[in-house]
Order: C-alpha cells, then sequence, then structure tokens
C-alpha cells in the first residue's frame, strides 16, 4: 500500500510537470503559427520591395541534404554563397548546409522531423527519405502559392507535365531537379574480360544470356565471382528488366507490368513469371560460384569488390549521358563495356525520384523557395553548391571542364540532388552534349501508362509494416540466390498473404481506377 | 518491510533526525533534477503511442487515435516467432550469464591477488567492445571465404556450412556471444561482494574441517544469493528487450536467419525504418516496458514469498 501511494503521488507530480509544460509548448507553437502567416501574407506585396534597398536582417537557411556526407570545407562555400546572394540579390541569408550519408539520411530525417526540429529545406524522393510517407506526415509546405509568389522563373522552368509528376492529393510538395527522368536497367563489365573471352555484346539481351561467359571466367579464375551482388540488393537495379513497375517502392507488393495495357495492379512475387525465373537464376548462379555465398551480408554495393577486380560485372538501375566515367572510376580505372537491359522507361516515380521540399517547421519559408527559384535557375549559384569556389576547391580544364579533388574539401558529388542539372558547368571526361542527350531521352522515353500517379498509403499502415518485414526476410536471401526459390518463394508469398499483402493491393487498384477514371 | 525498521530508527533517535538535512539534499540536488529531468518528465511521451502523429501539428495537438497505433504489431504474423526469440533467448542468457559469472568469481576468489588482475583484465575487456566491432570479429571467424573456422573445417576435410545462411547455430553463437560479453562485467560485481565477506567464517569452517567444495555450498553461495537474486530481477525487467545491437549487427541482418535471430526490437526497427512512424514505434517501447514492468513485480512478489530479505521492494 505505502508503495503504491509513493507511486501515485509521483505520478500525480509528472503529470503536473507534463501539464506545465503542455502549456508552455501549446502558447510557443501558436505565436509561431501566427508569425508564419503573417509573414506569407506580407510576402509578395510589401517585403520583397523593401528589401530591394535595405536587405534586413540575416535569415538562416537549413538544407539537409544526402550524399558522401559532410564535406571539410563546407563552411568556406557557405559564405561565399552568402556573400554572392548579397551582393547579386540584395539577399540576407545564413546557409547552413548538414549532409549526411545515404544510408543513415532517411533515418535521420525521421528523427529531425518526429522531434519538430526547425529547419528550412530538406532534400526528399521515392527512394530515399520517402516523399510521400512524409506529405503523409504532414512534414512538408504546399508549395503551389508560394511558387507563383516567390519563385515564378523556377515555376516556369519546367514542363507542367512534371510538376504533376510530383503532385500528391493536388499538390506540389517538393521542387524534382531537373536531371535524367526515365531509367533504364544496364549491366557494365570489365572489358578486358570481354575481349579475352570475346563475348558478343550485341547478341545479350538479358541477364541469363551471360551465364557461359560467367562460367568461363569462372573456370579460369576460381577467386573471382564475376556477377556483383550486395545487401543492396538487385531488384532495384532490375525491375524494368524483369519487367514491371513499382506502385509504391521497388520490394512492396503491387506492380503494373511495363509490357502490358491494362490498369491491373499485380503481385509481382506471385504473378509475375519472369521474377521467379530471375530467382531461379540467382539461385544458379551462386551455387555455380558466379554469385557469391554471402552476398546478402556485403554492404557499400560491392563497389570495393568490384574495384579490386573481384567482380568483373555489375547491374544499375539508370543508364544516363555521361555515367561512363563513374562506372570507370567503380571499376577502378579499367576500361567498361555497357549491355542495355531494358528499354528507356519514364515510371511514375521517376518524377519524384530527387526532389527538395520546403519544411512545415520553417519560419521563412518565402525565403527558402526564393532560395531554392535562384538555386534551379542561376548558374553561378548553383555551380557554387556543386563543386565550390573555382581556384579553390576546383579548376577548369582547357575545354573549361571541372576538375575536381577531393583533397581540396569540397567535392559532394550530388549535382543532380541540389537543382536543375542542365546549369551545372560539366565534368572532366563528360561529353559536350551530355544535358542535350539527357533531355533528347527525357522527351523520347516510353511513358508509363500511371504516369503521375501516387499511392496514399495511409489506409493501410499496418499492413505496410508487417509486408515489409517480411519482405526484409525473404527478399534478399532470394534475389541473391541464398536460397532455393522452388521452397522459399511460396513460404515467402504465404508469409506476404498473412501481413495483409492482398489488402494492400486492392487498396493500389482502388485508387489507381479512380485515377484512370479521372485522368484517362 | 522498510517501515518496520524505520520507525524504531525514528523513536530512538528522537525527531530532530526526521527534519530536512538541507546539506545532504544539497548534494542529492544534481541526481534528483537528473532524475526528475531524464525518467519522469519524459513519460509525458506515454502519450504519444495513442496519437495520430502530426508533425506540424506537434505531440499534444495531434488527433487522438485510440489503439491503433498498437494494431500493426499484434496484426503481424510474425508476433508470435518475435515474442519467443525475445523471452526465449533473454532467459536463456540470464541463466547461463548468471551461473557463468558466479563460476567464475568463485574461481577468481580462490586465485592469488596477481593472478586475479590478469584474468579480470581478460573477462573485463569484451564488456568494452561495441556490438558492432564483435559483430566483424565475429564475421571473421565465420564468413565463407576467409573465416577462421569454415578454413579451418576445410582443412580437416569436413563439409563447410555457410553460418550465415543456417540458423541452426545461431541460438549457440548468440549465446556464447553474449557470454564473452557480459560474464566479465557480472563476475566483478560477484567477485567484489565476495571479497568483502569475513574472512573468519572460512577460516572457523576450515578448522571444523569442512571441505572447499562444502565451504563454496555453505558459505560463499548463501552469502552471494542476494546479490544473484538483485541481478536476476532486474535483468528480469529487462527481458522484452533485446539488445538491439546484437541481434542487428551480429547476424549481419541476414534474412535466412531470422527465424531464430530476429526479436521485438529488430523486427520493429524493420517494420517501421522505411515509415519511420513515431507513434508506432512508441507503442512497441510501452507495451515493452509494461510487459517488463508487471515480469519484474511478479518476480519480486515470487522472491517475497520465498524469503523476504532477498526482495528487491
Amino acid at each position: 500500500m505505502k508503495l503504491l501511494k509513493k507511486v501515485a503521488v509521483l505520478g500525480l507530480a509528472g503529470v503536473l510537470a507534463a501539464s506545465t509544460m503542455i502549456g508552455c509548448s501549446k502558447s510557443s507553437t501558436e505565436n509561431g503559427g501566427n508569425k508564419e502567416t503573417n509573414v506569407t501574407n506580407g510576402t509578395s506585396s510589401g517585403d520583397t520591395s523593401s528589401k530591394e534597398t535595405d536587405p534586413g536582417e540575416t535569415i538562416p537557411i537549413r538544407w539537409y541534404l544526402a550524399g558522401s556526407g559532410p564535406q571539410a570545407d563546407v563552411e568556406a562555400v557557405q559564405k561565399e554563397i552568402d556573400k554572392y546572394l548579397l551582393d547579386t540579390y540584395n539577399m540576407n541569408i545564413d546557409l547552413q548546409i548538414i549532409a549526411s550519408d545515404y544510408a543513415s539520411y532517411t533515418q535521420k530525417m525521421q528523427m529531425v522531423i518526429s522531434s519538430g526540429e526547425e529547419y528550412d529545406i530538406c532534400w526528399t524522393a521515392s527512394w530515399n527519405n520517402n516523399y510521400y510517407d512524409n506529405v503523409n506526415k504532414n512534414a512538408f509546405m504546399e508549395l503551389d502559392e508560394l511558387l507563383v509568389s516567390d519563385a515564378p522563373e523556377l515555376l516556369e522552368s519546367m514542363d507542367t507535365s512534371i510538376w504533376e509528376g510530383t503532385r500528391v492529393n493536388g499538390k506540389i510538395y517538393g521542387v524534382p531537379s531537373q536531371q535524367i527522368f526515365p531509367k533504364q536497367n544496364y549491366i557494365v563489365i570489365d572489358k578486358a574480360y570481354v575481349d579475352k573471352y570475346k563475348l558478343d555484346t550485341n547478341k545479350v539481351k538479358k541477364l541469363s544470356d551471360l551465364e557461359d561467359f560467367f562460367l568461363q571466367v569462372k573456370a579460369d579464375n576460381p577467386d573471382i565471382y564475376p556477377f556483383a551482388a550486395s545487401s543492396n540488393g538487385l531488384m532495384g537495379k532490375l525491375n524494368l528488366a524483369i519487367g514491371y513497375e513499382p506502385i509504391a517502392g521497388v520490394k512492396l507488393p503491387g506492380v503494373i507490368a511495363t509490357d502490358g495495357t491494362d490498369y491491373k495492379v499485380l503481385n509481382q512475387y506471385t504473378d509475375l513469371p519472369s521474377l521467379k525465373e530471375f530467382y531461379d537464376l540467382m539461385y544458379k548462379w551462386q551455387k555455380e560460384g558466379l554469385v557469391r555465398q554471402d552476398a546478402a551480408t556485403v554492404s557499400d554495393n560491392a563497389v570495393p569488390d568490384i574495384k579490386a577486380g573481384k567482380h568483373i560485372a555489375a547491374v544499375n538501375a539508370t543508364f544516363k549521358p555521361g555515367i561512363e566515367a563513374t562506372e570507370q572510376s567503380n571499376f577502378g580505372g579499367r576500361e567498361v563495356v555497357f549491355i542495355m537491359l531494358s528499354d528507356s522507361y519514364m515510371a511514375t516515380d521517376s518524377l519524384v525520384s530527387s526532389l527538395n521540399a520546403i519544411s512545415r517547421t520553417s519560419k521563412h519559408p518565402e525565403v527558402a523557395m526564393k532560395f531554392l527559384n535562384l538555386v534551379n535557375t542561376d548558374k553561378t549559384l548553383y555551380n557554387l553548391l556543386c563543386f565550390g569556389v573555382e581556384g579553390v576547391h576546383y579548376t577548369l580544364n582547357d575545354e573549361g571542364k571541372v576538375i575536381s579533388d577531393n583533397n581540396k574539401g569540397y567535392n559532394p558529388n550530388i549535382d543532380w540532388m541540389l537543382g536543375n542539372q542542365f546549369n551545372g558547368l560539366l565534368r572532366e571526361g563528360q561529353a559536350d552534349d551530355v544535358w542535350e542527350e539527357t533531355k533528347e531521352i527525357n522527351a523520347s522515353a516510353t511513358k508509363s501508362r500511371v504516369l503521375g500517379f501516387a499511392f496514399d498509403s495511409t489506409k493501410v499502415t499496418n499492413e505496410i509494416a508487417a509486408v515489409n518485414a517480411a519482405i526484409d526476410q525473404y527478399a534478399l536471401p532470394l534475389e541473391t540466390g541464398a536460397v532455393d526459390p522452388d521452397t522459399v518463394l511460396s513460404e515467402f508469398t504465404d508469409k506476404l498473404k498473412a501481413a495483409g499483402s492482398d489488402k494492400i493491393i486492392a487498396e493500389m487498384q482502388t485508387q489507381l481506377d479512380a485515377w484512370v477514371a479521372a485522368n484517362k | 518491510m522498510a517501515s518496520k525498521i524505520k520507525k524504531p530508527v525514528l523513536a530512538s533517535k528522537g525527531r530532530k533526525k526526521n527534519r530536512m538535512n538541507w546539506g545532504l539534499f544539497l548534494l542529492a540536488i544534481p541526481g534528483l533534477f537528473f532524475l526528475v529531468g531524464y525518467y519522469y518528465i519524459p513519460l509525458f511521451g506515454l502519450i504519444i503511442p495513442f496519437k495520430k502523429m502530426d508533425v506540424a501539428k506537434g505531440i499534444f495537438r495531434s488527433d487522438w487515435c485510440g489503439f491503433d497505433n498498437f494494431k500493426f504489431f499484434f496484426q503481424s504474423p510474425d508476433v508470435w516467432t518475435v515474442t519467443r526469440n525475445t523471452i526465449g533467448l533473454n532467459v536463456l542468457f540470464i541463466v547461463i550469464t548468471l551461473t557463468v559469472s558466479v563460476l567464475v568469481a568463485l574461481g577468481l576468489y580462490e586465485m592469488s591477488k596477481k593472478k586475479v588482475k590478469l584474468f579480470q583484465t581478460c573477462f573485463f575487456v569484451p564488456y568494452f567492445i561495441s556490438w558492432v566491432v564483435a559483430s566483424y570479429i565475429v564475421y571473421a571467424l565465420l564468413s565463407p571465404d576467409l573465416g577462421v573456422i569454415p578454413n579451418i573445417l576445410e582443412k580437416l576435410g569436413m563439409s563447410v556450412p555457410n553460418f550465415y545462411n543456417e540458423p541452426k547455430y545461431w541460438t549457440a553463437i548468440l549465446i556464447l556471444s553474449y557470454i564473452w560479453k557480459h560474464v566479465g562485467y557480472n563476475a566483478l560485481i560477484f567477485y567484489a561482494t565476495l571479497v568483502g565477506m569475513d574472512s573468519a567464517l572460512h577460516e572457523a569452517a576450515a578448522i571444523d574441517g569442512a571441505s572447499k567444495f562444502q565451504r563454496i555450498k555453505y558459505i560463499c553461495l548463501p552469502y552471494l544469493m542476494p546479490i544473484i537474486v538483485l541481478m536476476g530481477v532486474l535483468m528480469i525487467g529487462k527481458i522484452f528487450y533485446a539488445d538491439f545491437g546484437m541481434f542487428y549487427f551480429l547476424p549481419r541482418n541476414s534474412g535466412t536467419l531470422y527465424p531464430v535471430t530476429d526479436v521485438i526490437d529488430t523486427y520493429v526497427f524493420r517494420m517501421l525504418r522505411v515509415m519511420g512512424n513515431i507513434g508506432m514505434s512508441s507503442a512497441v517501447g510501452l507495451y515493452q516496458s509494461a510487459v517488463g514492468f508487471i515480469l519484474v513485480l511478479i518476480t519480486n512478489m515470487i522472491v517475497k514469498k520465498r524469503n523476504e530479505d532477498y526482495a528487491l521492494f
């Protein structure tokens, strides 16, 4: 009894303490809210004109980005940008870039967003720091009005169809970076082996066509596992080659067949024979030593092993002009050969593969919008962000192309994340017409018949959580050939069913049917 | 029980002692702040599992949603497996770690001071090694290509299993790793207790002709019992929590091992890491704490019934 009383008293004290806190935070958020609305109301008319003469107080702009992590000399670049904006546009901001690596970015942003931290801009995408999830959580600001009032140039710089692709429930929540939009799966192979074993690359149409070649390589080099696979999995890199387009995440059940004409949502794990074929192939290859046994536990996309020559071939999702230089560096500078495994295809999530969104917690959304406007339209600013300060962080060669040096403290290599890539300087080794080519691919690619459809997952959150756990258990071992698909795949699909995959697919179908009825 | 002792003390020493001792209170202030700040104020977070979190509205103004956040966990098909793994492995850990630690402590007690230093250090070092590092040590031992054990097995002409693909070995691997990491720390606590024991007891027993084994059985073990029970009860309180670092890093997140290595913490992490739903994750946290709390109460009750002096409260 005594103990109970004590607990009760303590509990009461806790409640009291908590309630005072409630009072505090409530009033502060209310104030914050009021401020926000005042600012947005007064922007377009009064503020801008007064700012022409007086830059006003310095406004901090916090920008969260992914990439290879923080850059050593980022402060110098930020200062240079602040100075440039003040001199050129009379815009007084204090830019703060917070970069983290890809692997931890989603988790980090979930912390930032859940805790209600005050920041202005963050990078988001369909495949990292999920755009739709964040919009559903009400983490981002609607940009429709802000775009009109504070970023007319940005609004005009992109085709309306691109803006349409970013809409969720009819509203724009992110600024897409102009870059290559369609995907085209490819395999890249060390040229030395292609030449040595006289592989006729024209005859290779699908992955299995490479089997004999890989077997020959393996026979002569028992230490080499020709085909690279890692814990990142292969599905995201081969879904077009396998023949499907995901509706909400590459592994989540619910896809559209790329070669069909109907609007039927399929469960790729049960309805797509080509996926089973792919699993069978991987299992066979693993048994033959073409894929390493413990691929599912290899991190970093297996790039260190590719560099070291332990693998001689790797697949990737998006072929784009200029990728040759990147892949060659992945292969330790050796020459490489590309073989396409699918057509160029504009999927419904292509348009949300890299966006910058303005946070709901931002105190100065209109300044953030103006800043994004300039990032996407002002070449000097964009190049400062991409490459740093000329002469300090990079030099230009005779052709006017950028030579970056990792040792100089700023080479984030995230041009496509920051903004309109067509405004960027070219890197050494990139062809002069790389952006022309990119634009052409953007225009000519096969367009998905569900382009612009976005799935709202709120009704099936519980099912998605359970399905995610099952996918994590089975998908990777299947993709890397660690387990026999004949026995494991049915176990997997049973588990998906138990977790509610049918309900997810039914919900997708309902939403897609409604979308088709409204848009087609 | 506490009141039974307190009353006579108060009566004998008079009223003065019952007054506030401001000097001592001053010393306690930092600790109290810590306690209130880190253990009591965060309790308001207990409302999060019952809210449909909306970042724009904040914690307090988000809409209530009843038990919706709990549904996903109890609905999922793996609840039984992960709960079984969590409790089963933790029970094994508790029993085996306590037994081995007591044995190690008894062994240390019989050793000379110099030897104790050496052994104690060797046992204690793993406690400071993080699971991330430990996972690489295990990987160096077990990896199919370069691992020490597969290579030895191959040299001996035995068939080599791919450890990261075969669930059957992992219960043993997990237990061994846990012992390796935690025995040193627990043994030190038991050893410290033993050192505090009055040596006259042993001398008297020796004179009376008690063998070493008898001395351990009738003197050391009863002396250690309250500490063993205390450690046991504290460990049981955490029985619903799995050491996330261990279960996530040691098996290198290999899907085929999940039937054996998947515990509540890793399972929930996998379900929610992509979605980052704070309401759902706190719901599981609340569930784990509630069950842990109940288990501590029950264990304490049982202990109290057996021997009142050993009980925690």
